[in-house]
C-alpha cells in the first residue's frame, strides 16, 4: 500500500492554509479528512495518549512552516569523528517504519509533518549559494525524514534538485529508502544531486524495515537514476549483525556494482546499528520480532547503545574489503566512528586526509564536479 | 459504624474464609509478647454469615495466634447487618493501613480487595487508605497485578526479598516463566539493580534465541549452578551473574578476561591499579599510583619502566 492511503488526517496549520504547497499536498490526498489547526499542541496531545503514538504519528500529516533555519550543522555526535554535513530541514518523521528509526524517539511525540514555507527555504538558499560557506558543501533533506518519501504528494525534490543545478558550490544528496525516483528523472541537475540510498541486506529489509523498497528495487532504481546522468551514493546504515551477515553484506556491495558504476558513485557510508538506549525499549514494544536489542550493545563514549567494538571491526574490514575490492575508486568512510576505527580499518586517520569532510568535499569535486575548496 | 463487641468462641470464627486478608510478611513477635502481656488490646472485625458463622474481616494474624495459643474464646467486633462487602474491604484496608504502613504485597491484596468489592467510581477515593496519600488508579492497578504472581512468590515480595520494580516486570511473565524466575531471585541476595540485570540477561537471551525463559533455565551449565546446594547464597548469586554475563555478552565477556588474563601477565603491584575504557570502547586507559614518599615514586618508575618492554602492553593497549 502507498503511504499516502495510510494518512487519514491532513492539520493544516493556520498559518499555511493559503500556500501553494499546502494546496498541492491536499490535492494528493483525495482521501484524506482535513483539519485546520492552531499549532500542533492539539495534535501532540491527541498522538501522545495513543497506544503506539509512533505508529500513530505516521497515519496523520500536519502542514506547518519551518520557522527556524531550513539549513543547519548536523549535531554528529561527540567523541566520534562525524562528517560535517549540512541538514536541509524539510519535514519531521516518516511514513515508512523502520524498527531502528531513531526518529520513533526523537521527536516528542513523533509526528509525520511537512514543512510548506518553501519560498522561504529557497530565499535561504539563494543566500546561501551567494555566501558560499567554505565547511557547508554538502546538503541533504534526509536526516529528519527520508527525502523522495515527499515526492508523491509534493514538488519540493524537483525544485531543489534544479535549484543545485544552477550553482557549483554544493551539492544536494537525497537520501532514501524508497524507489520513487520518477519525479526526478528528465530533470536538468547538472550532476549537483547525488541520489543515495540507504542500502541492507534482504533479510535486514524485511525484518526491520516496514514499508520501504527491496533491495532489488532500490537498485533498479539507482540505476534509473545513473542512466538520467545523476551521481550515486549508498549508505550502510544500520549494519546490523546477526550469524552470516558478512557474506550477505558483501553480497550487497556486488549487487549494488552489478547495478551500476562505480565512477558515479560519489560516497559509500558505513555506520553500525547505534542508538540512544531509550530507543531499545521502542523498538521491544513496535518491532517485537527485532533481534536488534539483544546484540551485543555496549554504552559508547557518547552514551548511545552500539555494538561492542570488535564486532563493529570485524564486519567493516569485511565490508571495506569488498568495496576495496571491487570500486578501489569510491570513497567509504564511516559514520560515527573513532580514529582508532578508521585507522584498524581504513589504514589511516580522517585527520591525515584534512577530515571527513575533506574527503567527502573531495569526492563531491571528483564526481559531482563542485568548485575545490583552495586553502581549506 | 457501629460494632458490638462481644465475646464469641473461637472456633465459630471461619479459618478458611480469607476473603479479606490483607496482612503478609509481618512480624509475629511483637504480637506474641502483647498478647501474653496485656492480652487481646484491638480485637478483630468480623461479620456474620448465613451460617451463622463469622467472618473474619481484620485481624487474621490475631486470631490466628490465639488460636495457635489454645485460646477457646476471643473478644470481637461485631460488624452490623448494615456493613455491606464494600464497607468491610474499607474496614480491612483501613484497620492494616492504620497499625502500620503495608508492604507491596500487602498494598496489592488492599488494591485488589477494594478493586473486587467497591463500586469502580469509587475506587481512587479510597486509594489512601492503601498507600496513605492519593494514588493514581493506573499505579494502583499495577500494584494489585502482584496479586496474581504465583502464591509462592507473595512472601518473598512481602518480605522485599523481591523488589516491587522486579516484581512488576514478574507479572508481564506467564506464570511458570514468574515462578521459576521469581523463585531463583527470592534466594539471591543482591540489589535491585543486579536482580534487574539477572532479569535482563535471561530475557534477553531468551528473546534473541526464540526460546523461553525456562528453556535458559534448562542449559545444563546453568541448571548446574541452580542446583548445586551452595550453603553462601553469596557465591551462588555470583556466579548466576556471571554465567548470565557471559551467555549474553560472549564476545565482550571475553574480551575482558583476555584482558584481565594479560593484566595478570604484567604482574602490577597492589600501587599500581589498571582500569581498561569502559567496555573496552574508547582509547583511553587510567593508571593510578599509590605512594607515600619519592622512594615509592622511584620505584613505581622502574616499574613502568618494566611494563613499557612487557609483550603484554601491546595485547593490552591492542596495537
Ligand atoms: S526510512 Fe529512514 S526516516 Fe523513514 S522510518 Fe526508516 S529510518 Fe526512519
Amino acid at each position: 500500500m502507498p503511504w499516502t492511503r495510510q494518512i487519514t488526517t491532513i492539520y493544516v496549520d493556520r498559518q499555511v492554509e493559503g500556500f501553494a504547497q499546502t494546496a498541492q499536498v491536499i490535492e494528493s490526498l483525495p482521501h484524506a479528512l482535513v483539519e485546520k489547526v492552531d499549532g500542533p499542541s492539539a495534535i501532540h496531545s491527541k498522538i501522545r495518549h495513543e497506544a503506539d503514538s509512533a505508529g500513530a504519528g505516521k497515519k496523520i500529516l500536519y502542514l506547518c512552516q519551518n520557522k527556524g533555519r531550513f539549513l543547519r550543522p548536523c549535531p554528529g555526535t561527540s567523541h566520534y569523528s562525524c562528517c560535517g554535513y549540512t541538514i536541509a530541514h524539510i519535514g519531521t518523521y516518516c511514513p515508512m517504519d523502520c524498527a531502528y528509526c531513531v526518529l520513533q524517539a526523537y521527536f516528542h511525540p513523533p509526528i509525520l509533518s511537512f514543512f510548506v514555507n518553501h519560498d522561504e527555504l529557497f530565499t535561504q538558499l539563494d543566500e546561501f549559494f551567494c555566501q558560499k560557506p567554505k565547511d557547508m558543501r554538502r546538503v541533504g533533506t534526509g536526516e529528519f525524514t527520508d527525502s523522495l518519501v515527499w515526492d508523491s504528494v509534493s514538488d519540493l525534490s524537483a525544485r531543489l534538485v534544479e535549484r543545485f543545478a544552477s550553482q557549483n558550490h554544493a551539492v544536494l544528496e537525497l537520501k532514501t529508502k524508497t524507489a520513487f525516483v520518477d519525479r526526478i528523472l528528465g530533470l536538468s541537475h547538472n550532476r549537483k544531486t547525488i541520489v543515495a540510498f540507504s542500502v541492507n541486506t534482504p533479510k535486514v529489509i524485511k525484518e526491520q524495515e516496514r514499508s520501504t523498497a527491496s533491495l532489488a528495487a532500490r537498485l533498479a532504481a539507482a540505476k534509473k537514476c545513473q542512466e538520467n546522468g545523476y551521481p550515486l551514493a549508498f549508505h550502510f546504515d544500520p549494519l546490523v549483525i546477526y550469524p552470516g551477515c558478512e557474506a550477505e553484506y558483501v553480497k550487497v556491495v556486488e549487487q549494488i556494482f552489478d547495478a551500476v558504476s562505480p565512477k558515479n558513485t560519489v560516497w559509500i557510508s558505513l555506520g553500525a546499528f547505534r542508538c540512544m538506549p531509550d530507543l531499545l525499549a521502542i523498538i521491544r514494544q513496535r518491532f517485537p520480532a527485532s533481534k536488534l536489542p539483544y546484540g551485543e550493545l555496549i554504552p559508547g563514549l557518547d552514551g548511545k547503545m552500539r555494538y561492542f567494538k570488535p564486532l563493529r571491526i570485524a564486519l567493516f574490514e569485511v565490508l571495506i574489503k569488498a568495496i576495496k575490492d571491487i570500486a578501489p575508486g569510491v570513497t567509504a568512510y564511516f559514520c560515527m566512528e573513532d580514529e582508532p576505527a578508521w585507522k584498524k580499518c581504513f589504514g589511516f586517520s580522517p585527520s591525515q586526509k584534512g577530515g571527513i569532510a575533506a574527503m567527502l568535499d573531495e569526492a563531491a569535486q571528483r564526481v559531482c564536479g563542485i568548485e575545490g575548496n583552495g586553502n581549506r | 459504624m457501629d460494632c458490638k463487641r462481644i465475646t464469641s468462641p473461637i472456633e465459630r470464627l471461619d479459618e478458611a474464609d480469607t476473603t479479606f486478608a490483607v496482612t503478609i510478611g509481618q512480624e509475629q513477635e511483637a504480637l506474641d509478647r502483647s498478647l501474653a502481656l496485656v492480652g487481646l488490646v484491638h480485637p478483630p472485625f468480623v461479620r456474620q454469615k448465613a451460617d451463622n458463622s463469622f467472618q473474619v474481616v481484620s485481624g487474621f494474624a490475631r486470631v490466628a495466634r490465639c488460636r495457635e495459643q489454645g485460646w477457646s474464646q476471643i473478644s470481637v467486633n461485631l460488624l452490623p447487618e448494615s456493613a455491606d462487602m464494600a464497607a468491610c474491604a474499607c474496614i480491612a484496608v483501613a484497620d492494616n493501613s492504620g497499625q502500620r504502613p503495608l508492604n507491596p504485597m500487602e498494598q496489592a491484596r488492599a488494591v485488589a480487595l477494594l478493586e473486587r468489592f467497591c463500586a469502580p467510581e469509587n475506587l481512587e477515593a479510597f486509594l489512601p487508605l492503601v498507600f496513605g496519600s492519593p494514588a493514581p488508579l493506573p499505579f494502583a492497578k499495577k500494584i494489585a497485578a502482584l496479586v496474581k504472581l504465583p502464591q509462592s512468590l507473595h512472601l518473598p515480595i512481602a518480605l522485599g526479598r523481591i523488589s516491587l520494580p522486579v516484581a512488576q516486570r514478574l507479572c508481564q511473565m506467564p506464570q511458570n516463566e514468574a515462578q521459576a524466575l521469581g523463585g531463583l531471585l527470592a534466594g539471591l541476595p543482591l540489589s535491585v539493580s543486579k536482580h534487574k540485570e539477572i532479569v535482563d540477561n535471561i530475557e534477553q537471551i531468551a528473546a534473541r534465541e526464540e526460546k523461553s525463559l525456562l528453556a535458559v533455565f534448562d542449559e545444563p551449565d546453568f541448571a548446574a549452578i541452580l542446583l548445586e546446594d551452595n550453603s553462601d547464597a553469596n557465591v551462588k548469586a555470583s556466579l548466576v551473574r556471571q554465567w548470565l554475563k557471559i551467555r549474553r555478552y560472549p564476545n565482550l565477556e571475553k574480551a575482558m578476561q583476555e584482558f584481565d588474563s594479560h593484566l595478570a601477565g604484567l604482574g602490577l603491584p597492589p600501587s599500581i591499579s589498571w582500569q581498561p575504557p569502559p567496555f573496552l570502547e574508547g582509547s583511553t586507559h587510567r593508571l593510578v599510583l599509590r605512594f607515600e614518599n619519592r622512594a615509592e615514586i622511584e620505584n613505581l618508575r622502574d616499574i613502568l619502566g618494566q611494563i613499557l618492554s612487557h609483550p603484554a602492553l601491546g595485547r593490552l593497549l591492542d596495537e
